[in-house]
C-alpha cells in the first residue's frame, strides 16, 4: 500500500493545528519518507522546520492496482532544512521520487514544458521533507470503524 | 453559514478527518459519508477504538484523482473536535470556497506560487536558481521509454 498508493494525507502543525495535504511521498531504504514541495509552496516545510510532529495516512488505493485495499497511518518526526534544490540530479532520492511521479501523473508533465515553466517558474525547485517513523497502525480492510492493528515500524526498512 | 461547505462536502464519498493525539502527533482517519449539518457546520465522527485522540484542532479533507493521478478535486473545513456526551464531534470554524471553475483554480494557484517563491528567495537573499530541465526532461523521457 505505501508503496502503491498515488497520494498520502500528509499532516503538518500549524500554531498547533493541523495542515493536511495530498501528497506523493517516496519510502526510502532507511524506512524514512522523502516529501518535496516546492518554494512556491513551501507551507509544508516551514511547518515542520517549527513543530516536526507529522502524519501520513495512506488510504486511498485509486489507481494502484490494490484489489484488497487497506490503509496505514503513520505518525512520526519531520526535518527539512533551508536548502533547495534545482538541480535534480544532485539528489538522487528526488530524482526516484520524480521519475515514480512522472510515470504516475502522465499529464505532470506540462510543468517542465515551455508554458508550464512560465506559469509555474519555482515548482521545480524543491524544498526536501525527511519524516522518520515513530508509529504505525494497519486497517487491512479499509474499515476505520475498527480498531487498528499497531505495525513494527522496522519492517518500514524492508519493503523497499 | 456552512451550506456552501455541506454542498462541497457531498461531491465527495469519504472525508480524512485529521485531529491531535494527546502526545500532540496528529492523527488522522477516513470518515465514510459523514452525515454533516449545513446549519451547524457538525457531524459526529466515527472514531476507532484504540486509536488515541485529544479535543481540540481538527480538519477535514476531502480529495480525489483518476486512475492517471489527474482531475484532482479538493476541499477542507477546519474545526475542532470535541468529546460530547459519549461522541465525537467535528464543528466547523473555517471554510473557504475555491472558485467554481477548474480554470479559475488553476490561475489562482499560478499566481500565488509565483507570489510566494518569489518570497521565499527574497526573504533569505537567495537568486533565482538555475533549473536543472536538461536532467527533468530525461527522467521524463526515461520514464516514457520505460512505459513503450
Amino acid at each position: 500500500m505505501i508503496r502503491e498508493y498515488r497520494t498520502c494525507e500528509f499532516t503538518t502543525l500549524s500554531n498547533g493545528s493541523p495542515q493536511t495535504w495530498p501528497v506523493s511521498p517516496l519510502l526510502l531504504k532507511d524506512g524514512r519518507f522523502l516529501i518535496a514541495t516546492n518554494i512556491g509552496l513551501p507551507q509544508k516545510a516551514l511547518n515542520v522546520r517549527r513543530n516536526p510532529k507529522v502524519s501520513l495516512l495512506f488510504s486511498d488505493p485509486t489507481g494502484s492496482g490494490i484489489t484488497e485495499p487497506g490503509a496505514i497511518l503513520i505518525q512520526g518526526d519531520a526535518i527539512s532544512d533551508d536548502h533547495i534544490v534545482a538541480d535534480i540530479s544532485s539528489e538522487p532520492d528526488l530524482a526516484a521520487l520524480a521519475e515514480t511521479v512522472f510515470a504516475r501523473q502522465p499529464a505532470g508533465s506540462f510543468m517542465i514544458s515551455r508554458p508550464g515553466r512560465r506559469l509555474f517558474p519555482y515548482y521545480c525547485i524543491r524544498i526536501l521533507i525527511y519524516v522518520t517513523p515513530r508509529r504505525g497502525y494497519l486497517w487491512p480492510a479499509r474499515d476505520f470503524t475498527r480498531p487498528p492493528e499497531q505495525i513494527d515500524i522496522k519492517e518500514l526498512q524492508r519493503v523497499v | 453559514m456552512w451550506s456552501e461547505a455541506a454542498k462541497e462536502l457531498a461531491e465527495f464519498r469519504e472525508a480524512v478527518l485529521t485531529a491531535l493525539d494527546p502526545a500532540g502527533y496528529p492523527v488522522s482517519v477516513r470518515q465514510m459519508a459523514p452525515r454533516y449539518d449545513p446549519g451547524t457546520g457538525e457531524f459526529t465522527v466515527v472514531w476507532p477504538s484504540g486509536l488515541s485522540v485529544a479535543e481540540g484542532p481538527a480538519t477535514v479533507l476531502c480529495h480525489s484523482h483518476d486512475e492517471k493521478l489527474w482531475k484532482i478535486k479538493q476541499m477542507q473545513i477546519k474545526g475542532r473536535l470535541q468529546r460530547r456526551a459519549d461522541q465525537w464531534v467535528f464543528i466547523s470554524t473555517d471554510f473557504r470556497r475555491l472558485p467554481g471553475s477548474q480554470l479559475g483554480v488553476f490561475w489562482r494557484m499560478a499566481r500565488d506560487m509565483r507570489r510566494a517563491g518569489r518570497r521565499y528567495l527574497e526573504r533569505r537573499g537567495l537568486e533565482m536558481p538555475t533549473v536543472n530541465w536538461k536532467a527533468l526532461q530525461a527522467l521524463r523521457n526515461g520514464t516514457s521509454a520505460k512505459d513503450e
